[in-house]
Protein backbone atom coordinates (compact mmCIF):
# COMPACT_ATOMS: atom_id res chain seq x y z
CA UNK A 1 0.00 0.00 0.00
CA UNK A 2 3.30 2.32 0.37
CA UNK A 3 4.07 1.82 -3.28
CA UNK A 4 0.44 2.99 -3.80
CA UNK A 5 0.65 6.20 -2.30
CA UNK A 6 4.13 6.91 -3.20
CA UNK A 7 3.25 5.93 -6.93
CA UNK A 8 6.06 5.99 -9.66
CA UNK A 9 7.92 2.27 -10.64
CA UNK A 10 6.88 0.53 -8.02
CA UNK A 11 3.53 0.40 -8.70
CA UNK A 12 3.81 -2.91 -11.41
CA UNK A 13 5.68 -4.83 -8.71
CA UNK A 14 3.25 -4.20 -6.49
CA UNK A 15 0.36 -4.79 -8.25
CA UNK A 16 2.15 -7.88 -9.37
CA UNK A 17 2.46 -8.97 -5.32
CA UNK A 18 -1.29 -7.73 -4.75
CA UNK A 19 -2.15 -10.48 -7.70
CA UNK A 20 -0.27 -13.00 -5.94
CA UNK A 21 -1.21 -13.00 -2.88
CA UNK A 22 -5.14 -12.02 -3.37
CA UNK A 23 -6.07 -13.59 -6.70
CA UNK A 24 -6.93 -17.31 -5.26
CA UNK A 25 -9.05 -15.72 -2.66
CA UNK A 26 -11.05 -13.50 -4.36
CA UNK A 27 -11.21 -15.01 -7.73
CA UNK A 28 -13.46 -17.96 -5.15
CA UNK A 29 -15.46 -15.23 -3.78
CA UNK A 30 -16.20 -13.72 -7.15
CA UNK A 31 -16.57 -16.86 -8.58
CA UNK A 32 -20.06 -17.69 -5.94
CA UNK A 33 -21.94 -15.35 -7.44
CA UNK A 34 -20.15 -14.96 -11.46
CA UNK A 35 -20.30 -18.68 -13.04
CA UNK A 36 -18.40 -17.93 -15.82
CA UNK A 37 -14.36 -17.88 -14.81
CA UNK A 38 -13.69 -14.98 -17.39
CA UNK A 39 -16.40 -12.51 -15.98
CA UNK A 40 -15.29 -13.42 -11.96
CA UNK A 41 -11.19 -13.23 -13.10
CA UNK A 42 -11.90 -9.83 -14.78
CA UNK A 43 -14.00 -8.13 -11.46
CA UNK A 44 -10.68 -9.78 -9.79
CA UNK A 45 -8.83 -7.28 -11.43
CA UNK A 46 -11.29 -4.99 -11.77
CA UNK A 47 -11.04 -4.83 -7.88
CA UNK A 48 -7.37 -4.64 -7.69
CA UNK A 49 -7.28 -1.58 -9.82
CA UNK A 50 -10.02 0.29 -7.84
CA UNK A 51 -7.61 -0.75 -4.91
CA UNK A 52 -5.47 0.97 -6.52
CA UNK A 53 -7.62 4.32 -6.96
CA UNK A 54 -8.73 3.80 -3.64
CA UNK A 55 -5.77 3.54 -1.41
CA UNK A 56 -5.99 6.66 -0.04
CA UNK A 57 -8.98 5.21 2.06
CA UNK A 58 -7.55 2.41 3.70
CA UNK A 59 -6.99 2.70 7.32
CA UNK A 60 -3.23 1.42 7.47
CA UNK A 61 -4.01 0.00 10.62
CA UNK A 62 -6.77 -2.31 9.83
CA UNK A 63 -6.59 -5.66 7.96
CA UNK A 64 -5.99 -5.46 3.74
CA UNK A 65 -7.82 -8.30 3.19
CA UNK A 66 -11.33 -7.76 4.50
CA UNK A 67 -11.12 -4.03 3.34
CA UNK A 68 -10.45 -5.55 -0.29
CA UNK A 69 -13.17 -7.95 -0.63
CA UNK A 70 -15.46 -5.51 0.73
CA UNK A 71 -14.36 -3.93 -2.71
CA UNK A 72 -15.12 -6.72 -4.67
CA UNK A 73 -18.25 -8.01 -3.25
CA UNK A 74 -19.43 -4.10 -3.97
CA UNK A 75 -18.22 -4.98 -7.40
CA UNK A 76 -20.22 -7.95 -7.70
CA UNK A 77 -23.60 -7.06 -6.31
CA UNK A 78 -23.35 -4.15 -8.78
CA UNK A 79 -22.61 -6.49 -11.77
CA UNK A 80 -25.39 -8.84 -10.72
CA UNK A 81 -27.63 -6.00 -10.64
CA UNK A 82 -27.02 -4.87 -13.87
CA UNK A 83 -27.45 -8.54 -15.34
CA UNK A 84 -29.61 -10.04 -13.07
CA UNK A 85 -33.60 -11.13 -14.04
CA UNK A 86 -34.44 -10.33 -11.06
CA UNK A 87 -38.25 -9.83 -10.02
CA UNK A 88 -38.75 -6.69 -8.98
CA UNK A 89 -38.58 -6.16 -5.19
CA UNK A 90 -42.20 -5.31 -5.00
CA UNK A 91 -44.11 -7.78 -6.70
CA UNK A 92 -42.67 -10.75 -4.57
CA UNK A 93 -45.25 -12.03 -2.72
CA UNK A 94 -45.80 -12.21 0.58
CA UNK A 95 -46.47 -15.44 2.02
CA UNK A 96 -50.23 -16.10 2.89
CA UNK A 97 -51.13 -14.62 6.18
CA UNK A 98 -52.11 -18.24 8.00
CA UNK A 99 -48.30 -18.96 7.06
CA UNK A 100 -46.90 -15.69 8.04
CA UNK A 101 -48.69 -16.25 11.45
CA UNK A 102 -46.89 -19.63 12.04
CA UNK A 103 -44.02 -18.87 11.00
CA UNK A 104 -43.83 -15.74 13.47
CA UNK A 105 -45.59 -18.17 16.39
CA UNK A 106 -42.33 -20.70 16.06
CA UNK A 107 -41.07 -21.73 19.23
CA UNK A 108 -38.22 -23.81 20.05
CA UNK A 109 -40.76 -26.93 20.81
CA UNK A 110 -42.67 -26.61 18.19
CA UNK A 111 -39.56 -27.35 15.64
CA UNK A 112 -38.90 -30.93 14.98
CA UNK A 113 -35.35 -31.13 15.69
CA UNK A 114 -33.66 -34.28 13.31
CA UNK A 115 -33.57 -37.60 15.24
CA UNK A 116 -31.37 -38.81 12.95
CA UNK A 117 -28.67 -38.97 10.89
CA UNK A 118 -31.00 -39.70 7.82
CA UNK A 119 -33.12 -36.88 8.83
CA UNK A 120 -30.35 -34.91 8.85
CA UNK A 121 -28.92 -35.85 5.43
CA UNK A 122 -32.55 -35.12 4.00
CA UNK A 123 -32.68 -31.83 4.95
CA UNK A 124 -28.98 -30.97 3.73
CA UNK A 125 -30.14 -32.66 0.35
CA UNK A 126 -33.34 -30.23 0.57
CA UNK A 127 -32.02 -27.33 0.96
CA UNK A 128 -29.22 -27.56 -1.10
CA UNK A 129 -31.73 -27.72 -4.06
CA UNK A 130 -33.53 -24.88 -3.13
CA UNK A 131 -30.95 -23.20 -2.31
CA UNK A 132 -29.60 -23.04 -5.97
CA UNK A 133 -33.02 -22.11 -7.14
CA UNK A 134 -32.75 -19.15 -4.81
CA UNK A 135 -29.04 -18.47 -5.83
CA UNK A 136 -30.82 -19.03 -9.97
CA UNK A 137 -33.83 -16.71 -8.99
CA UNK A 138 -32.27 -14.06 -6.29
CA UNK A 139 -28.12 -13.90 -6.81
CA UNK A 140 -27.45 -10.76 -4.60
CA UNK A 141 -30.24 -11.93 -1.79
CA UNK A 142 -28.54 -15.34 -1.50
CA UNK A 143 -25.11 -13.89 -1.70
CA UNK A 144 -25.63 -11.41 0.64
CA UNK A 145 -27.42 -13.78 3.56
CA UNK A 146 -24.29 -15.85 2.84
CA UNK A 147 -21.47 -12.64 3.41
CA UNK A 148 -23.85 -11.86 6.69
CA UNK A 149 -23.53 -15.86 7.72
CA UNK A 150 -19.98 -15.68 7.19
CA UNK A 151 -19.16 -12.30 8.34
CA UNK A 152 -21.39 -11.30 10.98
CA UNK A 153 -22.11 -8.29 9.32
CA UNK A 154 -24.33 -5.70 11.10
CA UNK A 155 -27.08 -3.46 9.41
CA UNK A 156 -24.40 -1.18 8.98
CA UNK A 157 -22.24 -3.02 7.22
CA UNK A 158 -24.77 -4.66 4.82
CA UNK A 159 -25.77 -1.01 3.86
CA UNK A 160 -22.27 -0.42 3.50
CA UNK A 161 -21.82 -2.96 1.34
CA UNK A 162 -25.11 -2.58 -0.75
CA UNK A 163 -24.26 1.34 -0.76
CA UNK A 164 -28.19 2.34 -0.04
CA UNK A 165 -29.61 4.09 2.87
CA UNK A 166 -30.61 2.91 6.59
CA UNK A 167 -34.52 2.62 4.98
CA UNK A 168 -33.25 1.06 1.84
CA UNK A 169 -30.94 -1.83 3.50
CA UNK A 170 -33.69 -2.24 6.20
CA UNK A 171 -35.91 -3.12 3.07
CA UNK A 172 -33.31 -5.21 1.13
CA UNK A 173 -33.15 -7.41 4.50
CA UNK A 174 -36.57 -7.87 4.70
CA UNK A 175 -36.56 -9.06 1.06
CA UNK A 176 -34.19 -11.30 1.69
CA UNK A 177 -36.32 -13.28 4.06
CA UNK A 178 -39.34 -12.83 2.02
CA UNK A 179 -37.13 -14.01 -1.11
CA UNK A 180 -35.47 -17.37 1.64
CA UNK A 181 -39.18 -18.05 2.74
CA UNK A 182 -40.34 -18.43 -1.56
CA UNK A 183 -37.18 -20.14 -2.26
CA UNK A 184 -37.00 -22.44 0.35
CA UNK A 185 -40.32 -22.94 0.65
CA UNK A 186 -39.71 -26.82 0.43
CA UNK A 187 -37.09 -27.09 2.89
CA UNK A 188 -39.17 -24.63 5.06
CA UNK A 189 -42.23 -27.16 5.52
CA UNK A 190 -39.62 -30.40 6.14
CA UNK A 191 -37.59 -27.92 8.70
CA UNK A 192 -40.44 -26.40 10.90
CA UNK A 193 -43.58 -28.07 9.53
CA UNK A 194 -44.98 -25.05 7.51
CA UNK A 195 -47.10 -26.07 4.61
CA UNK A 196 -48.53 -23.68 1.60
CA UNK A 197 -45.36 -21.33 2.14
CA UNK A 198 -44.95 -20.37 -1.56
CA UNK B 1 -38.51 -4.11 8.22
CA UNK B 2 -39.75 -5.05 11.06
CA UNK B 3 -38.20 -5.77 14.94
CA UNK B 4 -39.08 -9.38 13.42
CA UNK B 5 -36.69 -9.29 10.29
CA UNK B 6 -34.05 -7.45 12.47
CA UNK B 7 -34.39 -10.12 15.10
CA UNK B 8 -33.94 -12.95 11.40
CA UNK B 9 -30.90 -10.83 10.62
CA UNK B 10 -29.02 -10.84 13.65
CA UNK B 11 -29.78 -14.73 14.27
CA UNK B 12 -28.57 -14.99 11.00
CA UNK B 13 -25.70 -13.44 11.97
CA UNK B 14 -25.02 -15.68 15.19
CA UNK B 15 -25.77 -12.84 17.38
CA UNK B 16 -28.84 -14.12 18.62
CA UNK B 17 -29.34 -13.53 22.37
CA UNK B 18 -28.86 -16.64 24.58
CA UNK B 19 -31.99 -19.04 24.90
CA UNK B 20 -34.46 -16.47 22.88
CA UNK B 21 -37.30 -18.56 21.75
CA UNK B 22 -39.17 -16.17 18.82
CA UNK B 23 -40.13 -17.45 15.94
CA UNK B 24 -37.66 -15.19 13.70
CA UNK B 25 -34.65 -15.76 15.34
CA UNK B 26 -34.96 -19.88 15.36
CA UNK B 27 -35.66 -19.13 11.70
CA UNK B 28 -32.49 -17.22 11.23
CA UNK B 29 -30.36 -19.44 13.18
CA UNK B 30 -31.94 -22.29 11.12
CA UNK B 31 -31.05 -20.58 8.24
CA UNK B 32 -27.34 -20.19 9.76
CA UNK B 33 -26.67 -23.23 10.52
CA UNK B 34 -27.53 -24.62 6.97
CA UNK B 35 -26.10 -22.29 5.17
CA UNK B 36 -23.11 -22.80 7.38
CA UNK B 37 -22.76 -26.37 6.41
CA UNK B 38 -24.04 -26.26 3.16
CA UNK B 39 -22.99 -23.20 0.99
CA UNK B 40 -19.34 -22.57 0.25
CA UNK B 41 -17.14 -21.28 -2.20
CA UNK B 42 -16.26 -22.95 -5.36
CA UNK B 43 -12.86 -24.96 -4.42
CA UNK B 44 -11.01 -24.28 -7.41
CA UNK B 45 -7.22 -24.47 -7.87
CA UNK B 46 -5.61 -21.24 -9.09
CA UNK B 47 -1.87 -20.88 -8.98
CA UNK B 48 -0.34 -18.17 -6.89
CA UNK B 49 1.82 -17.02 -9.76
CA UNK B 50 0.54 -16.12 -13.47
CA UNK B 51 2.75 -14.63 -16.04
CA UNK B 52 -0.47 -13.78 -18.31
CA UNK B 53 -2.63 -12.82 -15.74
CA UNK B 54 -0.23 -10.10 -14.02
CA UNK B 55 0.43 -9.07 -17.74
CA UNK B 56 -3.25 -8.53 -18.11
CA UNK B 57 -3.48 -6.56 -14.69
CA UNK B 58 -0.87 -4.39 -15.52
CA UNK B 59 -1.87 -3.77 -19.41
CA UNK B 60 -5.11 -3.27 -17.65
CA UNK B 61 -3.34 -0.52 -15.19
CA UNK B 62 -1.44 0.84 -17.64
CA UNK B 63 -4.63 1.32 -19.77
CA UNK B 64 -6.28 3.63 -16.53
CA UNK B 65 -3.41 5.39 -16.37
CA UNK B 66 -1.80 3.98 -13.30
CA UNK B 67 1.23 3.15 -14.77
CA UNK B 68 3.23 5.44 -17.09
CA UNK B 69 4.03 2.93 -20.04
CA UNK B 70 7.81 4.57 -20.10
CA UNK B 71 8.96 3.57 -17.04
CA UNK B 72 7.80 0.00 -17.94
CA UNK B 73 9.63 0.53 -20.86
CA UNK B 74 12.33 1.63 -19.38
CA UNK B 75 12.38 -1.35 -17.02
CA UNK B 76 12.34 -3.49 -19.33
CA UNK B 77 14.56 -2.27 -21.90
CA UNK B 78 17.88 -2.53 -19.90
CA UNK B 79 20.54 -0.22 -21.15
CA UNK B 80 23.36 -2.37 -21.81
CA UNK B 81 26.42 -1.41 -20.07
CA UNK B 82 29.99 -1.47 -21.59
CA UNK B 83 31.15 -4.65 -19.93
CA UNK B 84 27.93 -6.19 -20.88
CA UNK B 85 28.70 -4.74 -24.68
CA UNK B 86 32.12 -5.47 -24.28
CA UNK B 87 31.15 -9.49 -23.30
CA UNK B 88 28.49 -9.33 -26.63
CA UNK B 89 31.69 -8.56 -28.70
CA UNK B 90 33.85 -11.44 -26.96
CA UNK B 91 30.89 -13.76 -27.40
CA UNK B 92 30.25 -12.65 -31.20
CA UNK B 93 33.70 -13.58 -31.88
CA UNK B 94 33.82 -17.00 -30.28
CA UNK B 95 30.21 -17.13 -32.23
CA UNK B 96 31.98 -16.53 -35.83
CA UNK B 97 34.87 -19.24 -35.20
CA UNK B 98 31.68 -21.54 -34.18
CA UNK B 99 29.52 -20.60 -37.38
CA UNK B 100 32.44 -21.08 -39.91
CA UNK B 101 33.86 -24.34 -37.79
CA UNK B 102 29.84 -25.39 -38.30
CA UNK B 103 29.68 -24.16 -42.22
CA UNK B 104 32.56 -26.40 -42.96
CA UNK B 105 31.93 -29.59 -41.07
CA UNK B 106 27.84 -29.66 -41.31
CA UNK B 107 27.36 -27.62 -44.50
CA UNK B 108 25.71 -24.21 -43.99
CA UNK B 109 22.40 -23.96 -42.02
CA UNK B 110 20.28 -21.67 -42.23
CA UNK B 111 20.22 -19.91 -38.51
CA UNK B 112 23.46 -20.30 -36.12
CA UNK B 113 22.60 -20.00 -32.41
CA UNK B 114 25.32 -19.32 -29.51
CA UNK B 115 24.44 -19.51 -26.31
CA UNK B 116 25.81 -17.32 -23.25
CA UNK B 117 24.78 -15.83 -20.44
CA UNK B 118 25.35 -13.09 -18.49
CA UNK B 119 24.17 -12.35 -15.00
CA UNK B 120 20.18 -13.27 -15.57
CA UNK B 121 20.16 -12.47 -19.56
CA UNK B 122 20.32 -15.86 -22.60
CA UNK B 123 21.90 -14.06 -25.28
CA UNK B 124 21.52 -16.01 -28.51
CA UNK B 125 23.58 -15.25 -31.77
CA UNK B 126 21.69 -15.55 -35.07
CA UNK B 127 22.12 -15.19 -38.85
CA UNK B 128 18.89 -13.30 -38.50
CA UNK B 129 17.60 -12.25 -35.21
CA UNK B 130 14.67 -10.68 -35.93
CA UNK B 131 13.28 -13.43 -37.75
CA UNK B 132 14.73 -15.61 -34.56
CA UNK B 133 12.86 -13.52 -31.93
CA UNK B 134 9.26 -13.25 -33.85
CA UNK B 135 9.54 -17.59 -34.05
CA UNK B 136 10.30 -17.45 -30.34
CA UNK B 137 8.16 -14.88 -29.15
CA UNK B 138 4.98 -16.86 -31.67
CA UNK B 139 5.82 -19.99 -29.86
CA UNK B 140 6.35 -18.98 -26.44
CA UNK B 141 2.59 -17.43 -26.68
CA UNK B 142 0.80 -20.31 -28.59
CA UNK B 143 2.14 -22.12 -25.33
CA UNK B 144 0.40 -19.99 -23.05
CA UNK B 145 3.11 -17.17 -21.79
CA UNK B 146 2.80 -13.61 -22.46
CA UNK B 147 5.86 -12.56 -23.65
CA UNK B 148 6.99 -8.87 -24.93
CA UNK B 149 9.79 -8.91 -27.54
CA UNK B 150 11.65 -5.56 -28.11
CA UNK B 151 14.88 -4.01 -30.05
CA UNK B 152 17.44 -1.89 -28.99
CA UNK B 153 21.04 -1.26 -30.32
CA UNK B 154 20.95 -3.74 -32.85
CA UNK B 155 19.60 -6.88 -30.23
CA UNK B 156 16.58 -8.09 -30.44
CA UNK B 157 15.08 -9.12 -26.91
CA UNK B 158 12.37 -11.00 -24.95
CA UNK B 159 10.71 -10.35 -21.75
CA UNK B 160 8.76 -12.99 -20.41
CA UNK B 161 7.17 -14.38 -16.80
CA UNK B 162 7.01 -17.66 -16.81
CA UNK B 163 4.29 -19.29 -15.15
CA UNK B 164 5.12 -21.86 -12.30
CA UNK B 165 5.72 -24.17 -12.57
CA UNK B 166 6.59 -23.91 -16.22
CA UNK B 167 4.26 -26.05 -18.35
CA UNK B 168 5.79 -28.89 -20.10
CA UNK B 169 4.82 -27.08 -23.68
CA UNK B 170 6.72 -23.68 -22.23
CA UNK B 171 9.72 -25.65 -21.90
CA UNK B 172 9.16 -27.62 -24.96
CA UNK B 173 9.80 -24.30 -26.82
CA UNK B 174 12.42 -22.96 -25.17
CA UNK B 175 14.40 -26.48 -25.57
CA UNK B 176 13.92 -26.55 -28.70
CA UNK B 177 15.81 -23.31 -28.86
CA UNK B 178 18.73 -24.23 -26.43
CA UNK B 179 17.43 -21.97 -23.80
CA UNK B 180 17.50 -23.33 -20.01
CA UNK B 181 14.53 -22.69 -17.94
CA UNK B 182 15.22 -19.73 -15.63
CA UNK B 183 15.15 -20.73 -11.71
CA UNK B 184 13.32 -17.23 -11.08
CA UNK B 185 10.42 -17.23 -13.56
CA UNK B 186 11.68 -14.63 -15.92
CA UNK B 187 12.65 -15.16 -19.14
CA UNK B 188 15.27 -12.67 -20.94
CA UNK B 189 16.79 -13.50 -23.59
CA UNK B 190 18.73 -11.14 -26.55
CA UNK B 191 19.52 -11.98 -29.91
CA UNK B 192 21.90 -10.49 -32.05
CA UNK B 193 23.81 -10.83 -35.58
CA UNK B 194 27.54 -12.34 -35.07
CA UNK B 195 29.74 -9.83 -35.84
CA UNK B 196 31.87 -9.86 -39.33
CA UNK B 197 34.76 -11.67 -39.73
Amino acid sequence: MRACREGGAAIEGALRQLDRTYFGALFRESLRGLSDRETARDLVQDTFIKVWLRCATFQGDSELLPWIRSILRNGLLDRLRKTADEVALDTVQDQPGETQLRIAELSEESIPQPDSEAARVQLDACFQRCWQRFEAASPSHALVMTWIVEDGLTHDEIGELLGRTPGATREFISQCRKRARLHLAEWYQLAFGVKEMA
Amino acid sequence: MTDEDQDWVDALAGRAPEGAKRGAIHEGLRLRELIQRNVHAPNVSVPERDATREAQLLERARREGLIDPSQLTQRRRRPMRPTAIGGLALAASLACIAVALTFFLHGTPQTQHLRGAHEDVIRIEAADPTALKMQILQELRAAGVTATGYEQLGVEGIDADLPEPVPPRVREVLTRHHVSVPSDGVLKIEIAAPSAP
